[in-house]
């Protein structure tokens, strides 16, 4: 039986491919159309899923969608909005995603309608490999649950408890987030990253906003909010009551912000804290599974894991709406064949495009930049490893792509973490992002305990613990000695693992500084072409794309250079811009 | 906010999601749910900014200029390249021209564009004082002149010059004329006088608008306006790549096309009497097609009928305004008869190139000497046309003309290296909207011949062109960009585009040829790029990528305007080209479907380099089949894979709220469907 899974229309669209029970292959759509969070259907994700998975559309069973239209509906309608308006009758139709499943994608079988939080819970428990499993699922609002509690046994899921919008504890967190000056639904990890520079100061008047009730109930108080029909997301009174007023978009970070920043931090975790024993007294599970936007707080994370209740944890990789496709998939795919999903304990992300060397070589000869290629991938991380140890940035292209939000090593910036200087040039030269935020490590699991304080593997870097090593890192050591951690094993991860190998054999440090390979703005890289224009228009040092490195120093690039940074700067990224009208 | 309007909440949304027709129910739910009107939308913001178009004013010294906004870079490459547009100077006549890209001077501007023209002809011919302020746009529509000339006034215009009409196809077409059309598509034929009806009304209708608007806006100001209709390359005329294929489907097309087929043989074999009889029986079996026509221009020109050719081939011209295919732009003679119409009722001048060039010509039809592709002029063209504006603009102002001696006097000095890369643009815009490779080859010969540099940039583009790799990366790409020929070709290579690659096999092959017949042959460094970037090996390549479709870009944009996930076939036939050897078999992943059945017994037939392969069933649903077409198929090199789709029984007629969607979809369906077409070669 084979599944596809859809996730559109709101943020960060996506799709994914169930052959038989194995997760073949998931992209975003921003990859490929190279516009940030496209919310369009992921035409271009359907058609790759498709030719990776080698089927064709008469093959595939179902295609399952991430949410219910006509249940989102409802809480719009709920909310206000105007659906006799036509540009909201446009933007909001409940029959938008079938028509256009059937008329664009072109499939004539069985849609299956997921709701969006089950979607959520069914991203992570069938991922997960546990056989049973508590459920705690968290975001801003599907349709109407923002949070819900379930538990899932032998392939079934029981959502027993929701929390209904309005009351949601990532509109809470987002509306701070949007207080502090920063982007919602995008600027939610820089309030985290923020915070261990705080003190929480603000807890009090951050329990004004939301109040817990029993079981898994809460409660917001909606004077201090707005997101329901207004333009933003909190009221006059939210400054009133902060007793400080919104901070503008790019102001200075007063200490304020910073302590405001740390409350919120420590709510949150409170929260989870307290709904996750509850959770656990209820399902008496050892095993917990979470997903949805709040699950991507990996200072929380690590926290429920030392101090709450449950033994185990699997936080979905692609903890937002992208990873809403594979849950729909899952969950449709264990309904209909009644089989367990194959690919469980998810190993690894790496479900995107690949390109061959041959695809590599011949972008490279269209170029006029000098490279060295060689032959084998030993070599090629002996190259790298070498260039790393003497200081430099390094845009790594490997293998097939991440799906979800973070580089893993196969489209990431490397770098030494033990140089201080390194935090700044990074940013200064491609991620052009606030300075305050660190960077994070990808380790050798076996090497993990000497650096890190921490236990179990972390392949997905949904975590953080404290650096316990001697050795200083300030690169990817945040103000409070914690640190988001990759571990990378040989057997899920092998070119990666090989290139930490020869790292430490330089070194004698097993660990590398890695950041997603984009510049501010632009999604992650997907084609060796897009990594060659990133690497063009910023200022990293040396190109590695499969076994191929280009070196900055070695070639001189100013015509490309310039020419580059003009156009990209001048061009609009929208679907169709590639096409030429000229009359 | 309680319970129960979550409950009316999600029972409305399920009554509207199953276009419940319960309106009273509907109507209770709103009430219950308190209702909030749409927030006012933030885009009704006030620009206090004086703007024209891509400039802005600005102060410089308390005189107000015009500046090119850099908000506004994305635009820059279809107008003019002017910074700064200076105040009016005390004493001088200032002449603002708008048009489209024929006003731009494509593929001669920024160096000989007929503003530029114009100005230097005044000066010599009439008063050192006048200036001409170019603000032609390529692509611009006649509503958005109107916008251009009511906010020129910030430039202190003593005379508008409107040079327009190519850009007016299927202007005025409202709402009521589509459901007029819809219903006269009936019963499966296609009521042809009354599309033609509808729709020269709606010109007439729309150009009277533009006039009487026109007047309205400059009523009361003391601007002269001159309105120059273009004229349209006719010796050169080629219904495109496109266009010859059935336009709408209806009853007759089944017969249409087999007697297009047999016109073609005819015509290949010189058989004129046979060509002008059947062209004759295509055009009873579809008036509004051009091709029929353009044939019998072909007899009437080889028997020296000038006057039944120019007939014939305004009529092929007439008959694009009907297609809902992409054509050619450009004016026709229903377009011009409703400007000239419209313009006299208002009483404003007309300058018709049509006339100007019938009597430079002596009653000989226009054509490459004076354009370079079907709309766009030569040198000699933008000469002839702005000695005749120079002399009407004269006339109107002090009602006398300039001497006729001062007039033939002016040259343009062209240079060299201009003029070279104008004729390898053209010969790319011919080549990409799908003209004959006789005129593309005469551009590519005219552009070596012009200036040496040519080669380079020849060489270069065939590189370009022959690779995956995005423009943007590659390294001929800056030499092409910042030379001559990137800087006319304007918006006619695109180097910015990065994704869009397609195989250009026509202008390649006429490159090519004209390098080879110069003594440089590329041939085989071309084929060997080819075979190392998109050669079909014994891994596996998706057909349905651009490179592999249609070789003109005319047809590749209009392949899919549906933009589905799939291959869509609007026409009878589906091309697909590839490099590949004559040593293995190749084997072929394909999924279609055919949702619009043709006759029962009618199949669909797959070639291969015009051999026959073999028949495929009609498939309502999506059938994925595989086939294993030996190695005696193929040729070392380009190779071509045709699909003949059935003739599909006329489409429904649907209704939605996308009207030009529901008459496209009526006029022309789809005739066959690919979602999967992958191709290797079997390793024996
Ligand atoms: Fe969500």
């Amino acid at each position: 039986m084979n599944v596809i899974g859809i996730s559109a229309y709101y943020h960060d669209s996506a799709c994914c491919i169930i052959r038989d029970g194995e997760l073949i292959a998931a992209a975003q759509e921003e990859r490929f159309t190279r516009i940030k969070h496209d919310p369009a259907l992921p035409v271009n994700a359907f058609k790759f899923c498709l030719k990776q998975a080698d089927l064709s559309i008469d093959k595939i069973d179902a295609i399952a969608y991430y949410e219910d239209p006509v249940k989102k509906l409802s809480r719009q309608l709920w909310c206000g909005a105007d659906y006799f308006n036509e540009a909201f009758t446009h933007k909001m139709d409940p029959s938008k995603p079938e028509r256009e499943i059937r008329e664009i994608l072109g499939f004539g079988g069985k849609i299956e309608f997921v709701d969006h939080h089950l979607s959520h819970a069914a991203s992570s428990y069938y991922f997960s490999g546990f056989k049973s499993a508590a459920l705690l699922t968290m975001d801003g609002v599907g349709e109407w649950a923002t949070t819900t509690y379930g538990i899932a046994k032998d392939r079934s899921i029981d959502l027993f408890e929701e929390v209904h919008f309005p009351d949601s504890v990532g509109l809470l967190y987002s509306t701070i987030t949007s207080y502090l000056g920063f982007g919602v639904n995008s600027g939610e990890y820089k309030v985290m990253g923020l915070a261990p520079y705080g003190e929480p100061l603000y807890i009090d008047k951050l329990y004004e906003l939301i109040q817990l009730k029993e079981k898994g109930q809460y409660k917001l108080n909606l004077e201090y909010f707005d997101f329901i029909r207004g333009n933003t997301m909190f009221s006059g009174k939210l400054a009133e009551l902060m007793g400080q007023p919104v901070r503008k978009k790019e102001s200075e970070l007063l200490k304020f912000h910073l302590d405001v920043a740390k409350s919120l931090q420590v709510v949150l975790e409170q929260i989870l804290l307290e709904k996750a024993k509850y959770l656990h007294s209820v399902t008496g599970e050892d095993n917990l599974c979470m997903a949805g936007g709040v699950a991507l707080n990996c200072v929380a994370n690590g926290k429920l894991l030392r101090e709450g209740p449950f033994k185990k944890m699997f936080v979905q990789p692609a903890s937002n709406d992208a990873g809403g496709a594979l849950g729909a998939a899952a969950h449709a795919y264990a309904k209909h064949s009644g089989n367990n999903i194959k690919s469980a304990p998810l190993r690894s992300v790496f479900l995107g495009p690949e390109y061959t060397n041959a695809d590599i070589r011949n972008l490279l000869d269209a170029t006029s930049l000098n490279s060295v290629s060689y032959e084998t991938t030993e070599e090629m991380q002996k190259a790298t490893a070498q260039r790393l140890a003497k200081g430099k940035v390094i845009g790594w292209f490997q293998g097939r792509m991440e799906f979800g939000p973070r580089a893993l090593g196969g489209r990431s910036i490397l770098a030494d973490p033990r140089n201080p200087e390194m935090r700044d040039r990074i940013n200064a030269m491609v991620k052009k992002r606030e300075a305050f935020r660190p960077f994070a490590p990808a380790i050798l699991e076996d090497k993990t305990k000497k650096y890190f304080d921490l236990s179990h593997s972390s392949p997905f870097m949904l975590e953080t613990c404290q650096v316990v090593s001697e050795e200083s890192l300030p690169a990817i050591t945040h103000v409070d000695k914690s640190a988001r951690v990759q571990t990378v094993n040989e057997k899920d991860n092998p070119c990666f693992a090989g290139l930490l190998a020869e790292f430490e054999k330089l070194t004698g440090c097993p660990i590398l500084l890695n950041t997603s390979f984009n510049v501010r703005g632009e999604p992650i890289v997907c084609t060796p072409a897009d990594a060659f224009l990133c690497f063009v228009n910023t200022d990293i040092d040396c190109l590695v794309l499969g076994n191929t490195i280009i070196d900055r120093e070695n070639n001189n690039m100013e015509d490309l250079v310039n020419m580059v940074k003009s156009i990209i700067k001048r061009k609009k990224r929208t679907l169709n811009h590639d096409v030429y009208t000229f009359i | 906010m309680s319970d129960n309007l979550k409950l009316a909440s999600l029972e409305l949304a399920g009554l509207i999601s199953g276009k419940s027709n319960n309106h009273n129910r509907i109507n209770e739910l709103k009430s219950i749910l308190t209702y909030h009107p749409g927030q006012p939308s933030g885009n009704g913001v006030k620009d206090d900014v004086e703007r024209i178009g891509i400039y802005k004013a600005t102060m410089i010294n308390g005189e107000k200029h015009f500046e090119r906004d850099i908000e506004a870079q994305h635009y820059f490459g279809i107008w003019p390249k002017v910074n700064t547009i200076p105040p009016k100077k005390k004493g001088k006549h200032r002449i603002v021209m708008f048009g489209e890209s024929v006003a731009r001077g494509l593929f001669y501007e920024p160096y000989y564009a007929p503003p530029v023209i114009l100005e230097e002809i005044l000066k010599k011919c009439h008063s050192e004082d006048t200036e001409v302020i170019d603000l032609a746009v390529s692509s611009v529509g006649p509503d958005q002149i109107l916008d251009l000339c009511k906010r020129a006034f910030g430039l202190e215009p003593d005379t508008y010059v409107i040079f327009a009409g190519n850009n007016w196809k299927g202007i005025g077409v409202t709402e009521e004329d589509l459901d007029a059309i819809m219903a006269s598509i009936g019963s499966g034929k296609i009521n042809y006088e009354k599309i033609k009806q509808i729709l020269g009304n709606a010109v007439q209708h729309f150009a009277d608008e533009f006039f009487s608007k026109l007047s309205a806006l400059t009523s009361g100001k003391k601007i002269d306006l001159l309105f120059i209709i273009p004229e349209y390359n006719l010796m050169d005329y080629k219904t495109s790549v496109v266009q010859k294929d059935v336009s709408f489907v209806d009853v007759n097309t089944h017969e249409w096309l087999e007697v297009k087929t047999k016109t073609e043989k005819a015509f290949e074999e010189g058989d004129l009497e046979k060509v002008k009889m059947l062209s004759e029986k295509l055009l009873s079996l579809n008036p509004l097609h051009s091709l029929a026509y353009e044939w019998l221009a072909y007899c009437s020109l080889k028997e020296g009928k000038n006057d039944e050719a120019r007939e014939f081939l305004e009529q092929a011209r007439n008959n694009t305004m009907f297609s809902l295919k992409r054509t050619t732009p450009g004016i026709n003679n229903v377009t011009r008869k409703a400007i000239i119409a419209s313009a006299a009722k208002y009483n404003f001048p007309t300058l018709c190139l049509k006339e100007v060039f019938s009597e430079h010509l002596k009653g000989n039809l226009p054509g490459r000497e004076l354009f370079l592709d079907y709309c766009h002029l030569t040198t000699e063209g933008i000469k002839i046309s702005m000695s005749k504006a120079a002399d009407r603009l004269v006339q109107i102002w002090t009602g006398k003309n300039i001497s006729p001696e001062a007039l033939r006097d002016y040259k343009i000095s062209a240079d060299p290296a201009i003029l070279a890369a104008a004729h390898f643009c053209a010969a790319l815009h011919n080549a990409h909207w799908g003209q004959g490779h006789e005129i593309i080859n005469h551009h590519c010969r005219q552009a070596l011949d012009s200036h040496g540099e040519t080669i380079k940039a020849m060489t270069s583009y065939l590189d370009m062109i022959s690779r995956k790799a995005p423009w943007l990366v590659n390294k001929e790409t800056h030499y092409l960009k910042n030379s001559n020929f990137g800087k006319q070709i304007a918006g006619g290579i695109n180097i910015e585009m990065e994704s869009f690659k397609f195989n250009d096999i026509v202008f390649v092959e006429s490159i090519l040829q004209a390098m080879k017949e110069k003594g440089i042959h590329l041939s085989e460094k071309i084929e060997d790029l080819r075979q190392s970037e998109y050669a079909i090996g014994t891994s596996k390549v998706d057909l349905l990528q651009t490179y592999y479709l249609p070789s003109t870009f005319d047809s590749l944009v209009s392949f899919n305007y549906r933009e589905t996930s799939f291959y869509v076939e609007n026409g009878s036939r589906s091309n697909f080209h590839f490099v590949t050897s004559d040593k293995l078999p190749i084997e072929i992943d394909l999924t279609y479907r055919t949702p619009n059945p043709a006759k029962a017994d009618e199949k669909i037939e797959v070639y291969v380099n015009d051999d026959l392969f073999t028949a495929l069933p009609q498939e309502k649903n999506w059938k994925s089949i595989s086939l294993k077409i030996p190695q005696k198929y193929f040729k070392k090199g380009m190779n071509n894979l045709r699909i003949h789709w059935p003739v599909p029984l006329t489409n429904d007629v649907v209704h939605t709220e996308d009207k030009m969607k529901d008459l496209i979809l009526a006029l022309t369906p789809s005739w066959g469907e690919i979602h999967t077409f992958y191709c290797r070669q079997l390793l024996n």
